[in-house]
């Protein structure tokens, strides 16, 4: 392993080191790094919003290819509930919502509620005889009553109409 | 004698223009591990052309040692919290660069960029060594510095990675064993062992330049 040996290599080797690179690239190189820095510290603190917008300006195609793709999806869909709703009214004699797996929907027009529920939102908590208008709780009797209740006596009148000293 | 030397050295050193006294790598990387960009910029600066030219000599083309300078120096600035001071920023950044030199050769291998050499600088062609070595001991007379230089680099490239790293290392930027062992992450018995086996092969590939 002695260096001696290789002397003449490394003369030659010596031109390795000038090589250089284009005048002005090492005044240049920091600025490009830095610039480099920055993008993608800003990159990292973008929403994914910006970052698709970014994508899209860089690749308008990209844009395109998506825009077509998404006007496709809504055209079939849009395509796919026509045929289904033609296939619905097709099916044997029955009206709009008669056939295949739209029939097992209820029909909310013809459809009637039970008599419970019926009787429950008809008097959802049994106050039939009862005005919201009317107080509960009365301090002093009218004066009417007042003249059969001896002096002092409370005078209060039941949700049924009842009055009670 | 020796008070009046002393008095003569504090007045000149009182005389001479202060000069602020450059900032230690350490600090500057503090600097930068609390987000100052001046202080990665400064380190940059002082590192650049070493690392350009290790990453230059391994490929042997400006265009790639360009793109893995940059990405050498954004992956050290996005690390550098990772970084505990074990090592000079030196070191480490350096076994950055070779990391990512290795992996790029690695995935080069079957893409054939080809060379893309810079020009040699004025210096070359007063450069004794080499004007006797393409004047004197060239067996083709007629040849240039710059033929020399694409035959010392096809040479350079039949080599490994590792052993054209350890030749890129010592021969051409000058690093001790020891330094180039922290850098590879071997032994300085390894490096010497390899850059010998590299300095034999390239004598045997530049055999008729170096007669």
């Amino acid at each position: 392993m002695n260096d001696e040996n290789f002397d003449n290599l490394r003369k030659l080797l010596a031109l390795k080191k000038h090589e250089q690179p284009p005048p002005g690239y090492f005044n240049r190189l920091p600025g490009k790094i830095m610039a480099h820095i920055e993008s993608s510290e800003l990159a990292a603190e973008s929403t994914w919003w910006d970052w698709l917008v970014a994508r899209f300006d860089a690749r308008p195609i990209l844009a395109c290819a998506y825009g077509f793709t998404i006007s496709g999806l809504l055209l079939m869909g849009f395509r796919l509930s026509q045929v289904l709703q033609a296939e619905a009214q097709a099916d044997a004699g029955a009206p709009a919502f008669g056939g295949g797996w739209l029939a097992a929907t209820p029909d909310p027009i013809n459809t009637q509620p039970s008599s419970f529920v019926q009787s429950h939102f008809a008097n959802p908590a049994g106050l039939v005889n009862f005005s919201s208008v009317e107080p509960v709780v009365e301090l002093t009797p009218p004066i009417a009553i007042q003249r059969d209740v001896p002096a002092g006596q409370l005078f209060v009148r039941t949700l049924n109409g009842r009055s009670l000293y | 004698m020796a008070i009046m030397t002393q008095a003569v050295a504090l007045e000149r050193e009182a005389d001479a223009p202060t000069v602020p006294a450059p900032v230690e790598d350490r600090q500057l990387v503090r600097q930068a591990q609390q987000g100052d960009l001046s202080a990665f910029d400064e380190l940059i600066r002082r590192y650049q052309e070493r690392v350009y030219a290790t990453v230059y000599h391994m490929t042997s083309n400006h265009e790639d040692a360009n793109d893995l300078t940059q990405e050498t120096f954004v992956k050290a600035y996005k690390a550098i919290g990772s970084f505990k001071g074990d090592s000079g920023f030196f070191t480490w950044v350096y076994r950055i660069a070779v990391n990512k030199t290795i992996n790029f050769l690695k995935q080069k291998k079957n893409r054939h960029n080809g060379f893309s050499l810079n020009d040699l600088d004025f210096n070359a062609e007063h450069d004794p060594d080499l004007v006797a070595l393409v004047s004197e001991r060239n067996p083709r007379r007629d040849m240039g510095l710059v033929e020399l230089q694409e035959k010392l680099n096809e040479a350079m490239q039949k080599l490994s990675d590792v052993h054209r790293l350890v030749v890129t290392l010592h021969d051409v930027q000058g690093l001790s064993h020891e330094e180039i062992g922290k850098i590879m992450d071997c032994n300085p018995g390894t490096v010497r062992s390899r850059l010998f086996y590299a300095r034999q092969q390239l004598q045997g590939s530049l055999a008729d330049y170096l007669k």
